[in-house]
Order: structure tokens, then C-alpha cells, then sequence
């Protein structure tokens, strides 16, 4: 079945410490909440 | 997110966030919100195309649900930095499981109307009585 998490899944981002992160490992092994920022502040 | 970040751990469940703007933005918001959770920079909007997060439009600053938003955010002592280059961009917020599984799915649909973190942690309270 096609969910957010699986479009979501190889996508890769920079975190803002300097590493990029391949989504997918976020919820690999438990739950995550994420939340989508409008803007920073 | 941050004043429940406690709350989602002892679910067992993580938390993240993902902004708009550049690395500059983000490194300024997390040392003044404090936060320690990943903060992800997705400058080129790919993570919110992929879920399908939409566009406000400027009409929308004119709704009433906008104006309370906003009276409510700068009585919480929040205020809005400089935007960014995608200022009509809209959020939301996802709770996900192993698996690829949605738990939770909130598609914001204008300024202020944002993921109800009851919500969040209700499908993470739920997850947790399931794998538990």
C-alpha cells in the first residue's frame, strides 16, 4: 500500500548538525513524529 | 514539539522536524528554541512535495482563523523571524512506523493551522499499546 512514509522513505536530508540522514532511518526500528516547519522562528 | 518531546519519548517514539531555508535559518532556530531533537534542512522542498504539502495564497492572510493564529503565537512569545524564500509554503506533521506505516497524517491548510500535537501523541500512545 503507498503511504507518506513510503515516499518519504529514500529520500536523504541534511540535518542541521552536518550529517545527511536517509529519512527512512528515522522510523527503521520505532515511531516517529515529524514535524513540517512553515519557517524557523 | 519541544515541551512534549518528553512525552513522545516515553512512548517510545522519536521526533524530528523539517524546515524550510538554509543551514544559516536552521542553526539560528535551534539554538534559540533549544531544541535537540534532528532538525533536517530541506531548502529545496522535497520532503513537502513528497507528501503532497501545500501552497497558501495571500487571500489566506486575510481569514480569521489566520488572525487568531497569529494573536495566539505572539501571546505565547513566539515570533516570526525573516521568511524565507518559500513564505506561503504550509506544514503539518506525520507520525510514522516501521514499516513504511502512517500513523498519523496532518496537512496543514493555512498560516497557523498546525498539527494538533494531541493528536500526534494519541497515534503514538496507540502504537505503543499495540507493540507493547
Amino acid at each position: 500500500m503507498e503511504t507518506l512514509a513510503s515516499d518519504l522513505v529514500d529520500l536523504v536530508l541534511p540535518e542541521v548538525q552536518g550529517d545527511y540522514i536517509r529519512l527512512g532511518e528515522l522510523w527503521s526500528e520505532r515511531p516517529v513524529a515529524i514535524v513540517f516547519l512553515r519557517h524557523y522562528g | 514539539m519541544r515541551d512534549h518531546e518528553d512525552e513522545f519519548r516515553s512512548l517510545d517514539c522519536d521526533v524530528a522536524a523539517i524546515g524550510l531555508g538554509d543551514r544559516h535559518y536552521a542553526e539560528a532556530f535551534r539554538e534559540e528554541t533549544g531544541i535537540t531533537f534532528p532538525l533536517f534542512i530541506d531548502d529545496d522542498r522535497l520532503a513537502y512535495k513528497a507528501v503532497g504539502m501545500g501552497s497558501a495564497n495571500l487571500l489566506h492572510l486575510l481569514r480569521k482563523d489566520n488572525a487568531k493564529a497569529r494573536h495566539r503565537a505572539k501571546k505565547g512569545g513566539h515570533s516570526q523571524h525573516r521568511l524565507g524564500k518559500n513564505p506561503l509554503q504550509l506544514g503539518g506533521g506525520l507520525v510514522l512506523a516501521p514499516g513504511d506505516r502512517d500513523l498519523y497524517v496532518y496537512l496543514s491548510e493555512t498560516f497557523g493551522d498546525n498539527a494538533p500535537i494531541e493528536d500526534m501523541l494519541a497515534s503514538a500512545r496507540a502504537e505503543a499499546s499495540a507493540v507493547g
